[in-house]
């Protein structure tokens, strides 16, 4: 009934909820974290084998860097 | 909640772990090169020492070195000295053996006429020595028909003695009887002594075992004709050859021809032959 604007009781029209404090909270945090892992991912393109950020040196084996002016 | 929020929680919770990793690896990997970086200096530092330690030795050694190559070179430089003396040593060495060889050769060459020489020689002396032997033989032959010779006319003069005597004696006995006869009648001898005595070529012969001519004369002991009497036998104005008696009988006697004429006339029968004197 209520499309026919008659107000039932408990009847109140749903709202979809807007952003909020907390949504700018995080989008600061994602902010951050995108920009920290862009730096760390540089900085470990720098000391990981072969420029692989994620991968790490095996024991035993020399250092293999990336190439410099890459 | 909006959705924008939870959009960006996912996203957070997606770039959380990301970073989660990120973070480990790069620890991981800064601890490592950490690691690395020390071990590298401690063996550029140990490097580094050895390299100074190397340094002074090689700097000792240099020393060393070059105290050698000093001593080698003044080596070198009377080795240098050394073989140009031995150079004009070789030189001189060389010349005198061109010299020498020259010299061999000449005396090679001499050694070679000296040869020649002697060959010559040795063929020289054996022909004279074959001449004197043939020379040796012809004297013991000569000397033999000397002695030949000697005795026979040791023979000859002992029966020419013996006939002179008897002649000697027959003369007296022949005078002794004409003086005893006179002076009438009988033929007279006359001596024949001093006269020439001449007969006739009775026949003309050829001996067979000497191969030389015989003549038969008709002159004999009778005439003075002896064994060895020469007698030349001719025709009216020509000479026809000499010949010598070589048996005698009272009548006749057998000559042998010494000599012939140079005009090639023959002997022929009824010759004259007259005793040589």
């Amino acid at each position: 009934m209520s499309q026919f604007g008659m107000q039932m009781p408990g009847g109140r029209a749903r709202r979809g909820s807007s952003p909020d404090v907390y949504t700018g909270l995080l989008f600061l945090a994602v902010a951050a974290l995108a920009a920290a892992c862009v730096v760390l991912y540089m900085a470990g393109s720098k000391v990981g084998p072969e420029g692989n950020a994620l991968g790490m040196h095996e024991a035993g084996s020399p250092v293999n860097l990336a190439t410099q002016g890459r | 909640m909006h959705i924008l929020s939870k959009v960006f929680i996912v996203f957070a919770a997606i770039l959380s772990v990301l970073l989660s990793a990120l973070t480990i690896a790069y620890a991981a990997n800064s601890g490592r090169l950490v690691s690395e970086y020390q071990t590298s200096q401690a063996r550029a530092s140990s490097a580094s020492t050895s390299l100074n330690l190397e340094q002074t030795q090689s700097a000792g050694r240099e020393g060393v070195l070059r105290v050698q190559i000093s001593e080698l070179e003044g080596v070198i430089q009377g080795l240098n000295t050394q073989i140009a003396s031995l150079q004009q040593e070789r030189a001189g060495l060389e010349s005198s053996l061109q010299a020498a060889q020259t010299s061999r050769d000449a005396l090679e060459a001499n050694i070679a006429q000296f040869r020649e020489t002697i060959e010559t020689q040795t063929n020289l002396i054996a022909a004279f020595r074959q001449e004197l032997t043939t020379l040796r033989d012809n004297e013991l032959a000569f000397r033999r028909a000397r002695i030949q010779l000697e005795d026979r006319i040791s023979d000859l003069e002992s029966q020419n003695e013996v006939l002179t005597q008897t002649n000697r004696g027959l003369q007296e006995a022949l005078s002794d009887a004409q003086t005893r006869s006179g002076s009438g009648g009988g033929s007279t001898f006359v001596p024949t002594t001093g006269r020439d005595i001449s007969g006739r070529v009775n026949r003309v012969t050829n001996d067979s075992v000497t191969g030389r001519q015989l003549v038969e004369v008709s002159l004999g002991t009778n005439d003075g004709v002896r064994v060895g009497t020469r007698l030349t036998i001719q025709r009216p104005g020509v000479f026809v050859a000499n010949a010598e008696v070589v048996r005698v009988e009272l009548q006749t006697c057998v000559a042998e021809i010494r000599q012939m004429n140079n005009a090639g006339q023959p002997l022929l029968q009824n010759d004259t032959a007259v005793i040589s004197r």
